[in-house]
């Protein structure tokens, strides 16, 4: 049997067991050999009939349509930080978790107390807003974020690090700081810096300090 | 029609999941952004997969449809979460069924579908020769009015 009719009856069977099957058989006939179009035709209809009706085609169909519409939803926000923003949105949205609940839990593992807690609040903001950098994040705060939501840490960090990959070939895209402050800089009020970016007479606040490294300030902080 | 930033689409759908999923790392290895494109043809091969399964398990387990698009929805984002990882993967059946599994065991038992008892069939029996039988006996009598 030639290559070209064993790739189009591989590709008709991949969309027979995916349930889009092209009603057309043209469609997978064009790459087979005229000589075969019967072989081919025989074939896939004996498959069919082996297989019988698709008793969950029906029914199914509203949830292979929300699926599509989720990943789309994430990959349509897909930034400097990857597909993370959208994927955390999603996550959240599809278990029913509030933004709250997560940033209880982070609060509660880095035991922050108030002014640490606000920060995690603004930064966890950019996190899922996208404009923060993926590859900046620290993956210790990836793997706290994929404990939370039961999934693989490793599948948070790369697809934190996603964007790094494209911008390996695009020019970069300058960001707009976010709320009027770059993504390094702190709330004016609470923790100011001197031009240098060093802390100045106040003191520097540990909460808000551990909060900063964690969201900016790479994968090793 | 001939954009270099898209590869061949009927080309990538002639592709068997091993085939594509071979591709996807070479490009993301490679640092080529057209991954992207081929991740596309398997996440929607991978949420087919996912639905299947999770249908079949959903059945079984008596989980309505409303929870089962959720876990279809949740098992769909592992899968595009797994598929920006820069490894070899395997197949795309395998991540989907286990994913799909995972989902659905987190669901726990149906909240649209609280447990119902069993009504019991109702045992009836005529007691009229029985009745009968008692009143024939003495072991019952008549009490006498007009209904008896």
């Amino acid at each position: 049997m030639s290559d070209t009719f064993e790739q189009a009856f591989l590709a008709a069977v991949d969309d027979l067991n995916a349930g889009r099957l092209h009603e057309d058989p043209r469609y997978y006939l064009e790459t087979v050999p005229t000589g075969q179009h019967e072989e081919f035709t025989r074939r896939l209809s004996a498959l069919m009939a082996a297989r019988g009706p698709a008793s969950h085609d029906v029914v199914t169909s509203a949830s292979y349509a929300a699926a599509l519409a989720a990943v789309s939803a994430v990959k349509a926000t897909d930034g400097s930080a990857g597909i993370l923003p959208g994927a955390l949105r999603q996550l959240r949205k599809v278990r029913g978790i509030e933004r709250d609940t997560v940033l209880d839990a982070l609060a509660a593992e880095y035991e922050f107390g108030p002014s640490g807690r606000d920060s995690l609040r603004r930064y966890y903001h950019q996190l899922e807003s996208g404009s923060l950098i993926g590859a900046n994040i620290a993956h210790r705060l990836l793997r706290s974020l994929a404990r939370l939501f039961d999934v693989d840490g490793e599948d948070f960090i790369a697809a934190a690090c996603a964007s790094k990959r494209r911008d390996l070939e695009r020019p970069k895209l300058g960001l707009a700081p976010s709320l009027g402050r770059s993504a390094g800089e702190t709330d004016p009020g609470r923790t100011p810096t001197d031009a240098g970016g060093t802390r100045r007479a106040l003191g520097p606040d540990r909460d808000v300090e551990l909060v900063e490294r964690l969201f900016t300030g790479g994968p090793d902080a | 029609m001939n954009d270099p930033d898209r590869l061949d689409e009927a080309a990538l759908r002639r592709l068997d999941d091993i085939q594509l999923e071979s591709l996807r790392y070479r490009l993301l290895s490679e640092g080529d952004v057209r991954y992207e494109h081929v991740v596309e043809h398997l996440l929607v091969r991978g949420i087919g997969a996912i639905e299947r399964i999770a249908a079949e398990l959903c059945d079984v387990r008596g989980i309505g449809a409303e929870q089962r698009e959720k876990a279809v929805i949740d098992a769909s984002l592992r899968l595009q979460l797994r598929l920006a990882r820069e490894e070899r993967l395997p197949s795309l059946e395998t991540l989907a069924s286990q994913f799909a599994t995972q989902c659905i065991d987190a669901l726990g038992p149906a909240p649209d579908q609280p447990p119902r008892l069993a009504s019991r069939p109702p045992q009836l029996r005529s007691i009229e020769t029985q009745l009968g039988e008692a009143l024939h006996d003495g072991r019952l009598r008549r009490k006498g009015g007009k209904d008896s």
